[in-house]
């Protein structure tokens, strides 16, 4: 009896360590098996989405992709680390004792070395012949133009997974369009590595990018850049800007500034650099704000152009006096001949006229104080200080745009108001969006509000040529053409008062007047050889409008 | 009833290597297949990977930079005198 129970414990033992070894392969260790039988048995790979594409108005590469390769090493079939990490340190330029640092960790079976590395250099390491070095399929923006409107387009770095992210400008904005999203492929594969075609498979195809059309211009992005460089060594500038803009549609045609950096050694620049100063950085608009203050005064009838006040002398406000920019004082003169003298003193009558709520109101439906909502990335707006906190002498001042900040793109959208009937319009980098199918969105311009009446607009207009015909950059204008302008000479405010020889010169205007084709900013901070706008921004504004009327054919009128 | 049974047995054992043999053959063939799709695969991306490489050295050869470097390596010169001969719309006012 003892021996069959014996047999019986012997037996049901045995059955108790196989369905307890059977329960740990079957459910506990289940998962890791079946993954590993999936690699055995599985081929998958991720098909990489191709980012999009940023092409010009005419379909131009501004920025496109090139094929480029991670660099990888397999420390279990390297034999010599020292050896390894000397050969391919010279030609993908690390230091060797970092790589050899990075390959001897421990437990590890890949360890990226470098990013991003173009296909010239991939051979160059694929001569040398290294088990153990692999290289895998990647992409990387290449930009023909080399490092123009870089502030426009911004750069694609990684974020915080390794992946690819775009950093201001459209890069910022439009990274998700851009992006993309990866496919997969999941196929059962034989013991050579073959897809077996009845076997399971699934397929994720990746959806590429969409390309973005912009309304920039190529051409005229290129020869305004170049002639913003000329202009700030010409004019001994620290910093210079030109935003050119179509202002029936919003449409940005050209955006330059100065500094700049290049956006494919993104790296190798200060941060202070990458932030578009067209649309992150502010500054006293100056005397190109009388234009829009004098379109007030005109729409709510407080004065007409042949309006006549007296230019006396200084004018007093509590304890400040504001003078004319040349201290000089002309007697009765009208409206028109205030912004032909640019008269400080001719402003402030405008500004009593209009009272403060409804300057603030026109300074407001103007855009200045909240973000224009253009489509890159780092757009910022100045505050404006509340209404109550507005005292007399800062209505004054905000009347020939000092104590008043604005970033540039608030600016020229303001006056191309003023050139579109009187219409404010989104300013808009982007056309089109294009998919990979050929599908296209289109990105239709949008209308803000009328700020001014169509017929303000034109009065204004006559008044701002006058101004260009008459004043005080009158030497510098091309023959024949009609444009509409206006200087602006602000001092730069430093530690709470303003510097009387630091200077923000700066032009603004449209062409052709009677039907206008582009409204453009030229703005230098602190030109050395004169501080004043008419004689350094207006002549660059000029020389760009020459160039702009010779590339669209446009003959003096 | 017998003679029945007696042909199933002779031909059932036929269909049944007609069947084996017709497997191996598919099978034969779709492994070549699998091996040509891969290798079309790797085709696709070779040809990928070259047009993306084109693309970019058209973008490169016909970038303002590179055609403004031409054309005065070819002795084109910028124009500084402009002449405008005509406004525009004086045909239209002539009658013919």
């Amino acid at each position: 009896m003892f021996r069959v129970w014996s047999a019986f414990g012997f037996f049901t033992f045995a059955l108790c360590c196989i369905v307890s070894r059977l329960f740990w392969w079957q459910v506990i260790a289940s998962d890791d098996l079946q993954r590993q039988a999936q690699s055995q048995y599985y081929l998958q790979f991720t098909l990489p989405a191709n980012r999009g594409e940023i092409l010009s108005s005419d379909g131009s590469p501004i920025v496109i992709n090139q094929p480029a390769f991670l660099v990888y090493a397999e420390p279990k079939k390297i034999t010599d680390v020292l050896s390894f990490s000397k050969k391919i340190s010279t030609v993908i330029k690390r230091e060797p004792e970092e790589i050899s640092d990075q390959i001897s960790l421990p437990n590890r079976v890949w360890v990226p070395l470098a990013r991003k590395i173009e296909t010239p250099i991939v051979e160059e390491l694929k001569k040398l012949n290294l088990p153990g070095l692999g290289f895998e399929k990647d992409t990387k923006r290449f930009y023909p133009e080399a490092s123009m409107a870089a502030h426009t387009v911004g750069f694609v770095g990684s974020d915080e997974n390794g992946e690819d992210r775009g950093y201001f400008g459209l890069e910022g904005y439009y990274d998700r369009e851009l992006h993309g999203k990866d496919g997969k492929i999941q196929q059962e594969k034989d013991v050579r590595g073959a897809p077996i075609l009845v076997g399971d498979a699934k397929r994720f195809d990746p959806e590429n990018g969409r390309n973005i059309i912009l309304y920039m211009d190529r051409a005229i992005q290129y020869n305004t850049e170049k002639r913003l460089q000329e202009g700030i060594e010409t004019y001994g500038a620290k910093e210079g800007s030109v935003v050119i803009m179509d202002p029936k549609t919003g449409g940005i045609l050209a955006m330059a500034s100065y500094p700049s950096y290049d956006e494919s050694t993104y790296t190798e620049f200060s941060k202070d650099l990458y932030k578009n100063p067209i649309v992150a950085g502010s500054y006293e608009p100056g005397s190109t704000f009388k234009t829009l203050v004098m379109s007030a005064g005109l729409e709510e009838k407080r004065i007409t152009p042949t309006t006549i006040m007296n230019e006396d002398g200084p004018v007093t406000i509590g304890e400040y006096a504001i003078r004319t920019w040349n201290d000089q004082y002309h007697g009765p003169i009208t409206m028109s001949k205030i912004l032909e003298y640019s008269s400080n003193v001719g402003m402030v009558y405008i500004a009593n006229k209009l009272g403060k709520d409804t300057l603030l109101r026109y300074i407001h439906e103007f855009g200045f104080g909240s973000p224009t909502g253009i489509d890159l990335e780092e757009e910022t707006s100045p505050d404006i200080r509340e209404d109550r906190l507005w005292g007399d002498i800062d209505i004054a001042t905000a009347s020939f745009g000092q104590g008043i900040a604005a970033t540039p793109i608030q600016m020229v959208r303001a006056v191309a108001a003023l050139a579109n009937d009187g219409w404010l319009m989104q300013p808009q980098m982007v056309k089109e969006l294009v998919d990979t199918y050929g599908k296209r969105v289109i990105i239709k311009p949008k209308k803000i509000r009328q700020v001014v009446s169509a017929n303000t607009a034109h009065v204004i207009t006559e008044m701002m040529v006058s101004a260009v015909d008459l004043g005080e950059a009158k030497w510098a204008k091309p023959k024949g053409y009609r444009i509409a302008g206006k200087t602006g000479t602000a001092q730069i405010p430093v530690a709470g008062h303003y510097d009387a020889k630091k200077t923000i010169a700066s032009f603004v205007g449209f062409a052709p007047a009677d039907d206008p084709k582009f409204v453009m900013l030229v703005t230098l901070r602190e030109p050395t050889s004169s501080q004043w706008g008419s004689e350094t921004a207006a002549p660059l504004f000029f020389t760009i409008a020459r160039d702009l009327f010779r590339y669209w054919g446009l003959p003096a009128q | 009833m017998h003679r029945i049974i007696h042909g199933m047995s002779l031909i059932l054992p036929v269909i049944g290597v007609f069947l084996m043999i017709t497997q191996l053959f598919i099978s034969n063939f779709l492994v070549s297949a699998s091996k040509s799709t891969l290798l079309l695969d790797q085709e696709i991306a070779d040809i990928r990977e070259q047009n993306e490489i084109l693309r970019q050295q058209v973008g490169q050869e016909t970038s303002l930079s590179r055609i403004e470097e031409n054309a005065l390596g070819l002795g084109l010169v910028k124009s500084n005198h402009i002449f405008t001969l005509t406004p525009p719309n004086v045909a239209y006012n002539r009658s013919l």
